[in-house]
């Protein structure tokens, strides 16, 4: 079935590399109206028509194996593609994968469902005193890619605020992000608090942002230290148990 | 494939192909790699709070931040790209008070 979508025909405008037009027009061509709705509201960040179309899609039918394959992930697609050629930028970027998120919430009960649980749950946030974000939001987004579940507490968060949300959701894995040299040491601080509360053994802590250093977690007593949303996700993986400290630091 | 149901019946959803899931993961994990890769590379000169329209969706105070907007509008970047952003990043109370 030819593509029909106007704003998604507009979209392939950006690409131009030939063999990537190719690729992604093969994700499309032979695939439903509705998914190519879904992977273009997915583009321009839409979430609330990604979640109206998400479960419309589920109850016609569809899998959520080919929702996530021929609309958000195919959408997804276009972005990186977009940003990698300086399209769209970071802030755009994190639009779209607030709009992949809307659609995920109704594939991951089906998920569970079928038996594959997530990697792990995360608990993330900036430290308190620091309204520095975008660092995190890129963590998040890819940890939730690679299948993890995220319960992000925002900017400013108090180490209460952390423990709260590490016991409310069973969490084993904490992440803390701060850019400020003046805040980083609230890290260590949240670090004493959860220990106060003898829950360190229960919980693996990484942390990252600009001014850290792997020395500077060591320092404070943290399980690991990401320079990049990569690192991130594959410390997060190893905690986890899906990878082995050895295979995340080749990568 | 799709099928005819009834709407105001349950919704039985298929379950899911682990396999084809497992590829899937692996796919976006690859996208978001390589978006990291850019990430990277464009905040070398460009800042990330810096959105495709020039405006700041950063939450905190900057110096290139022209206020001048209607309200409920994102202030304007008035970044050139050539400086290093991050000087002009707001980090203390005192700073913030002189942008206000």
């Amino acid at each position: 079935m030819p593509i029909q979508n106007e704003g998604l025909l507009a979209e392939m405008e950006f690409i131009t590399k030939p063999f990537e037009l190719d690729h992604i027009k093969s994700l499309f061509e032979g695939t439903d109206p509705l998914m190519h709705d879904i992977a273009q509201n997915l583009i321009v960040g839409n979430n609330t028509v990604v979640d109206t179309l998400t479960q419309k899609a589920l109850a016609d039918g569809f899998s959520a194996n080919d929702i996530m394959d021929d609309g958000l992930i195919a959408g997804m697609a276009i972005v990186g593609i977009k940003f990698r050629d300086n399209y769209i930028f970071v802030p755009e970027v994190l639009v779209a994968a607030r709009a992949m998120k809307a659609g995920m919430a109704y594939i991951e009960p089906i998920l569970s469902e079928s038996g594959i649980d997530p990697v792990g749950t995360v608990i993330i946030g900036t430290v308190k005193g620091d309204l520095h974000d975008i660092g995190k939001n890129l963590c998040i987004m890819m940890l939730r890619g690679a299948g993890f579940v995220v319960h992000d507490l925002g900017v400013d968060t108090k180490p209460d605020e952390f423990i709260d949300a590490i016991m409310e959701h069973d969490a084993h894995i904490l992440g803390m992000s701060a850019l400020l040299t003046t805040t980083m040491p609230n890290m260590g601080r949240t670090i004493e608090a959860i220990e106060e509360v003898g829950m360190r053994d229960a919980v693996k802590v990484m942390v990252g942002g600009a001014p850290l250093s792997q020395e500077f977690a060591d320092d404070m007593g943290a399980d690991g230290y990401g320079g990049n949303a990569i690192e991130c996700v594959d410390i997060a993986k190893v905690f986890a148990g899906v990878k082995s400290a050895s295979a995340a630091g080749s990568d | 494939m799709p099928k005819d149901q009834p709407s105001e019946e349950p919704t039985k959803h298929q379950p899911v192909d682990r396999s084809r899931y497992e590829a899937s993961i692996l796919r976006l994990d690859g996208i978001f790699r390589q978006m990291s890769d850019t990430v990277n590379e464009v905040s070398k000169w460009r800042c990330p709070y810096k959105n495709v329209e020039s405006r700041c969706t950063a939450n905190f105070g900057c110096q290139n931040q022209d206020r001048s907007v209607p309200e409920g509008e994102l202030f304007i970047c008035k970044s050139d790209d050539n400086l290093d952003y991050r000087s002009a990043w707001v980090v203390s109370n005192d700073q913030q008070t002189n942008l206000d």
